[in-house]
């Protein structure tokens, strides 16, 4: 019971403040980005190290990404597409939902922020 | 005798240290110098969100600084307020109550809503200011025993 309620995410609709739940693969969700012109949504998920991405569309799970260690923050660049998660010392960069780079970092990183200007 | 001396310095600093440790478990309790839980800002409104810490418990508020004038409001949402997020299109924030499970909407007016019940221990929130949706991650893991229900 517990396990199956941990592995989801719940969606509030704003005008009515009603929910709904969505199934997900990952466990322990830390950060959510949201992409808005793609309408997708990516879950760092820490106990399974992944990153789930719903389709905002539909509100599905539309694929799982495994990282190589436990996320910790999440931005998204919407004018790229690319979404950046630190795991402290690796850089993940998923560009739409294909996980395309990964840098190691000089030192440990628990958060990130994006300049966008 | 080394060590008596090293005794009474030690013990002299922490007799120096006693007020101001007084002072600080005095701020703690009553909730005010805490590091806080969670900040978000809307910058449409130009208004600051801010979830009480406090000991241990966390807090059960949250103070909104309008930053035209720097006034503050403080907004009763539920237990441990451990992350907000903001829909600036909207002009709401949304209050994520670990201990309680729930989410507490902050409109505009920064009125409450009544608790709205999520997951258990929601700590991750994403907002969708287009589809004005709002996406709340459990925070612990499946193995884990939830202490609170």
């Amino acid at each position: 019971m517990l396990a199956s309620l941990a592995q989801q995410v719940t969606v509030i609709h704003g005008v009515d403040n009603s929910t709904a739940s969505i199934p997900v693969q990952g466990d322990k969700a830390v950060a959510i980005g949201v992409n808005t012109s793609t309408n997708l949504i990516y879950v760092a998920e820490q106990n399974s190290q992944s990153v789930d991405i719903i389709n905002g569309a539909t509100d599905t799970l539309s694929t799982s990404i495994a990282l190589g260690s436990t996320p910790l923050a999440i931005a998204v660049d919407q004018a790229t597409n690319e979404v950046f998660i630190t795991t402290g010392s690796v850089l993940e960069v998923i560009s739409g939902q294909m996980l395309m780079t990964r840098v190691s970092l000089p030192a440990y990183y628990s958060e990130i922020a994006l300049n966008l200007t | 005798m080394k060590t008596s001396r090293l005794c009474a310095v030690v013990l002299t600093t922490f007799l120096a240290c006693l007020p101001l440790a007084a002072q600080q478990i005095v701020d703690w309790i009553s909730g005010d110098t805490l590091p806080p839980l969670a900040m978000a800002a809307n910058p449409v409104a130009h208004k600051i969100y801010v979830a009480d810490g406090l000991l241990f418990t966390g807090g059960t508020t949250i103070n909104v600084i309008n930053e035209q004038d720097d006034g503050i409001t403080d907004v009763n949402v539920g237990n441990y307020p451990i992350a907000i997020g903001v829909n600036s299109a909207t002009g709401s924030a949304y209050v994520l109550n670990y201990t309680d499970h729930t989410v507490t909407a902050v409109d505009s007016n920064n009125q409450p809503s009544s608790p709205i019940p999520v997951i258990l221990a929601p700590a991750a929130v994403g907002v969708n200011t287009v589809t004005n949706k709002i996406y709340v991650g459990e925070s612990r893991a499946a193995s884990d025993r939830d202490p609170w229900r």
